[in-house]
């Protein structure tokens, strides 16, 4: 089981669900930020009983999961949140079955990041 | 809840899990000279038994990158340009469904040599393109060449489609197995 956990700059919390025939929680905390003016403030992710952090005040945040998938074999699961400084991405990622953990910088480009900027 | 789908291109013949995609001369079972590319494509498992037909899409090195010939599906053969195929007659179709409306980024398609995912076949190289998001010059797509860069989706959906043509050689005589197919992306 893994989750994501935002704080935002109103003081609230939002926690990764997905509904059935929904947009993607994460394109509609998107949405939400944008429509309410919102700041993430910091992002957190749950994998199998871990939680793992993210910098507090970034200028955005990040948060996808990758899947590999070979014909002939099951997906690979990774789950990843991140944060921008200047024009980098810092991700931290989990491997979904093992706990194995490592970090990815690269340029903070993509829909999977939610700027703050954008929400001012 | 997210799920793969592997079938032909034009969705004759089911890829499960307990098979792949094997390349073949021009029938089931014929060899395919070395510094050639293949004829022909069955479903297989282990390269001795036939699970079905699947469109070949062949790379022909004297016609240049934008040039294919495809046969063997069920939309039948046919030849020019990449852009002009039809996604039915790429070799697989890679379904990726999702409950929720996602979108992806960064996807790429790639062969390697099935232990890790950094290697290439020792064996096989391969020419791939993607008809269906179009990306369609083909390129080697042996990991450590390079890879299809399909890039990244257009909107959320709860369906993405991948049509991918593959074409391979082989480098050495005899059946090959320590080949793999892979696609990649981040989804959110």
């Amino acid at each position: 089981m893994s989750k994501w956990i935002v704080s935002l700059s109103d003081g609230s919390t939002v926690i990764e669900k997905w509904e059935e025939g929904k947009l993607s929680p994460w394109i509609r905390l998107k949405e939400m930020c944008k429509e309410r003016n919102l700041k993430i403030t910091q992002l957190r992710l749950q994998v199998n009983g871990k939680t793992y952090t993210s910098v507090k005040g970034a200028q955005g945040y990040f948060q996808s999961c990758f899947v590999a998938q070979d014909l002939g074999e099951a997906p690979l699961l990774r789950r990843g949140i991140g944060y921008v400084n200047d024009s980098h991405l810092h991700i931290l990622w989990v491997d979904d079955k093992t706990n194995d953990v490592w970090c990815e910088v690269r340029k903070a480009e993509g829909g999977a990041i939610i700027f703050n900027k954008d929400n001012e | 809840m997210a799920t793969f789908t592997w079938k032909g291109g034009d969705d004759v013949t089911s890829l499960p899990v307990s098979l792949r995609v094997g390349f073949y001369g021009a029938a089931f079972g014929d060899t395919i000279a070395i510094a050639s590319y293949q004829q022909s494509n069955y479903a297989t498992n282990t390269g001795a038994e036939n699970s079905g037909s699947l469109p070949s899409v062949r790379y022909i090195p004297a016609s240049g990158s934008s040039y294919a010939y495809w046969s063997g599906g069920s939309l039948g053969s046919g030849s020019g340009s990449t852009a002009s195929m039809p996604s039915g007659a790429a070799t697989v179709h890679i379904n990726f469904s999702h409950t929720s409306s996602v979108n992806f980024q960064g996807a790429k398609f790639f062969a390697y040599d099935g232990s890790d995912p950094t290697n290439n076949s020792t064996t096989v190289s391969n020419k791939g393109f993607s008809a269906e998001p179009a990306v369609t010059t083909w390129v080697d797509c042996d990991i450590e060449e390079g890879y299809v860069n399909i890039g990244s989706s257009v909107s959320p959906l709860t369906e993405h489609n991948f049509y991918i043509a593959v074409s391979a050689t082989p480098l050495s005589a005899g059946g090959h197995t320590d080949i793999a197919y892979r696609i990649e992306f981040e989804y959110y």
